[in-house]
């Protein structure tokens, strides 16, 4: 139970700006939605928005795999 | 009064669907991705299946899933009418449910009718349960279909 509050209060909201922490991959963007504890293994999942708001991309992503940054 | 709760149940029945459809897909899309054989090819299939998908730009109507679900190598539809007999006829249901969604939601309704867009021609509360009950139907189809389609692709069972 700790753990799992640990958790949620490290979880990723939206308008988090997040950097992949995956070696190899370089996105960066913003949460625009959280998707809830969807992941195979009950994980977190976020939409993120990477590039402009008009002209970006947005797709989901394990939030394990997603650092915090500063905005 | 009943007419306007009866749009209500409407409207709040193919929201929920859509819910459910676009949960399953992501689901799906993890349990997929799980299966990659290092964590920049899961990322970049995270990606790949999840961007510009139908069901952020349209409602879950039967081609929004299909063309979600056909990412994965999943023929969907045929497997749900496979998985279940009735699901065809389920599958027009839904197909009524979100037509009468949009001309409720466009306030659309009369215009819709004198197209003939829209059977049956009014809705009562036993037709929002008889919808709901067939969209019950289809999701344990659905979902069934989806985690089978995982050990096709030769993972684990997701659930």
């Amino acid at each position: 139970m700790a753990h799992t509050q640990q958790a949620r209060r490290n979880s990723l909201k939206v308008g988090d700006h997040v950097v992949s922490n995956v070696p190899g991959v370089n996105w960066n963007g913003i949460v625009v939605e959280d998707r809830g504890d969807l992941g195979i293994d009950g994980g977190q999942i976020v939409m993120i928005r990477t590039g402009d708001e008009d002209e970006g991309e947005q797709f989901e992503i394990r939030a394990d795999d997603l650092d915090r940054v500063a905005a | 009064m009943t007419q306007q709760l009866n749009y209500a149940y409407t409207t709040l029945l193919a929201a929920r669907f859509q819910g459910f459809a676009r949960s399953l897909h992501t689901q799906t899309v993890n349990a997929v991705a799980f299966g990659a054989h290092s964590a920049p090819y899961r990322l970049l299939l995270q990606r790949s299946l999840t961007r510009h998908r139908a069901l952020e730009r349209h409602n879950a109507h039967p081609n929004s899933i299909a063309e979600d679900f056909a990412r994965l190598g999943l023929d969907i539809w045929t497997l749900a009418d496979q998985e279940r007999s009735g699901n065809d006829e389920r599958r027009k249901k839904l197909w009524a449910l979100i037509t009468w969604r949009n001309a409720i939601t466009h306030d659309d309704i009369e215009g819709k009718l004198k197209k003939g867009a829209l059977e049956p021609t009014t809705i009562s509360l036993g037709t929002c349960r008889s919808w709901r009950s067939a969209l019950n139907v289809l999701a344990t189809s659905l979902d069934t279909v989806a985690a089978d389609h995982c050990k096709t692709l030769g993972l684990p069972r997701p659930w």
